[in-house]
């Protein structure tokens, strides 16, 4: 039955309103608007997320290159393409701003003198087109329902002070 | 010498592949690794990732029959974080080159593996609790341990599982606690949850040390940093003093405390049995299985939808 390899979309969240978009890793969806719900259920589970974005692994161009260069999006033509920058080997790609070029590999070529000045590991390029995006104004429905679920978190049970409890009053009783 | 690609010889490269995990760096997705470094972490993380799936059917199985909504929304939310658990373990097996396709045939025509633990049945509410207390206290102590290894996928999966289950753990212990300081009733259904898991968790942690051939690899490449015998030793020095505190035996009359190493010991682990549930000879292995394949058909409606509902968006609207 091979029905369950789908499409793979990066996933990108962003914890506060003043921080970056970072990947948090990736899923599987017949399509973005798909990938978006699947990836607030498996990435935001729990608080904080403002934002998220889902993007195509296959709309993604790379430098350094990995493997055959990817077919253009279409005609040359002047359009958005969003950076994304793996700044060291500790830490995910982040969104570092979009640019404008004809085709995918002038948009590199751009993106890479552009980060000349700072160090980074590698480098990501996308029609900007591609990425599916959370709505601002919907992100109270979005994220708001992981803020009331107190359960889900370790400081809800207080199963530390009750074993501590247990513990002296077995060693009151052997004592 | 095998020449590579790039004219170095391949035992440089593992040369240098080996400096760079004994410095501490991470591997990443891209870089050289050796086939077996690969392959041994394919199989680890894949066989990881069917262990949170098939892990969320034992207590599944007990949602429409918890005692209360309190203990309903917090088992809901559990069985929920290991399906996500399972999605961010084969995220990051594909980052090696494993085809999520691939991975989930092996799972459903039975040649994968998954933790042997999940080979068990759960027969009382007392197990749900035993579980998370048990079950989730040892995957904890494997997955902080993996949380530091080599490879920065599997590395990062691991540092957000064992953030999310702190709560799986402590919703069981305190179930655990409750019911031992409950009625005779509960206590007795309690140390029967004991009874029966108390052996199956300890053989979670695997073969001992000289049976275990790939343990020194796996030291070596920084994927385990410690062996299957010294975190099930720190397992049953956590629980036993807890278990006795709450009044609770533990199946084993040759525990003993050992002074000199400062280990409570246990007795001779039936390895009989595990390889026997190893090789779906387990209670209910073809329960688990069979489970698993009518869920996934039961789902092939749902997908079929939704790639219909894709293909359809993706063309023209008509004019």
């Amino acid at each position: 039955m091979n029905d369950t390899q789908w499409p793979r979309f990066y996933v990108f969240k962003q914890d506060a309103t003043d921080g970056p978009h970072q990947n948090c890793g990736s899923i599987h969806a017949p399509d973005g608007e798909m990938a978006l719900l699947n990836a607030r259920d498996v990435f935001v589970r729990r608080p904080p997320c403002v934002s998220l974005w889902v993007l195509p692994a296959d709309a993604i161009h790379r430098h350094p290159p990995s493997g055959p260069p990817l077919k253009d999006h279409g005609k040359p033509r002047p359009r958005a393409y969003a950076v994304f920058v793996k700044a060291d080997h500790r830490q995910p790609h982040h969104f570092a701003g979009e640019l404008e070029a004809d085709t995918a590999q002038e948009a590199l070529d751009q993106a890479v003198s552009e980060q000349a000045h700072s160090s980074w590991v590698e480098l990501w390029v996308a029609p900007a087109s591609q990425l599916v995006r959370s709505d601002r104004e919907d992100a109270d429905a979005w994220f708001g329902p992981a803020d009331d679920k107190p359960y889900r978190h370790g400081s809800f049970y207080h199963t530390e002070s009750a074993m501590r409890k247990l513990m002296s009053a077995s060693a009151d009783d052997e004592a | 010498m095998a020449e590579s690609t790039n004219g170095r010889s391949r035992d440089s490269q593992v040369a240098e592949f080996e400096a760079r995990i004994a410095r501490g760096e991470k591997i990443e997705p891209g870089d050289w690794m050796p086939d077996d470094y690969r392959r041994q972490l394919i199989r680890m993380i894949s066989q990881h990732a069917h262990s949170e799936v098939v892990g969320m059917l034992p207590e599944g199985a007990w949602i429409t029959r918890a005692p209360n909504l309190r203990r309903k929304m917090v088992l809901l939310a559990k069985v929920q974080d290991e399906a996500g658990h399972g999605e961010y373990l084969y995220h990051a097996a594909e980052t090696l080159g494993a085809s999520r396709e691939e991975m989930i045939d092996e799972l459903l025509s039975g040649r994968a593996k998954y933790s042997n633990i999940f080979n068990y049945p759960t027969l009382t509410w007392a197990d749900i609790g035993v579980i998370g207390y048990f079950v989730d206290g040892a995957a904890i102590l494997n997955q902080t341990m993996l949380a530091r290894c080599s490879y920065g996928p599997y590395a990062r999966a691991n540092l957000r599982i064992c953030a999310e289950e702190s709560f799986h753990m402590k919703q069981g212990k305190e179930m655990v606690i409750r019911l031992s300081q409950g009625s005779p009733e509960q206590r007795a259904m309690v140390q029967d949850a004991v009874n029966r898991w108390w052996w199956p968790t300890l053989m979670m942690f695997g073969p001992h040390d000289a049976d275990s051939p790939n343990t020194p690899q796996l030291v070596r490449w920084g994927i385990k940093t410690r062996t299957n015998d010294e975190l099930r030793q720190t397992f049953v020095n956590n629980l036993v003093p807890e278990l006795r505190a709450m009044g609770l035996s533990v199946p084993d009359p040759d525990l003993h405390y050992d002074e000199a190493s400062d280990n409570w010991l246990p007795g001779a682990i039936d390895w009989d049995e595990f390889w026997r549930v190893v090789k779906g000879d387990g209670p209910v292995n073809d329960q688990r299985m069979a489970d698993r394949r009518q869920a996934h058909e039961d789902g092939l409606w749902v997908r079929q939808a939704l790639r219909a509902y894709a293909e359809k968006q993706a063309q023209p609207a008509p004019t």
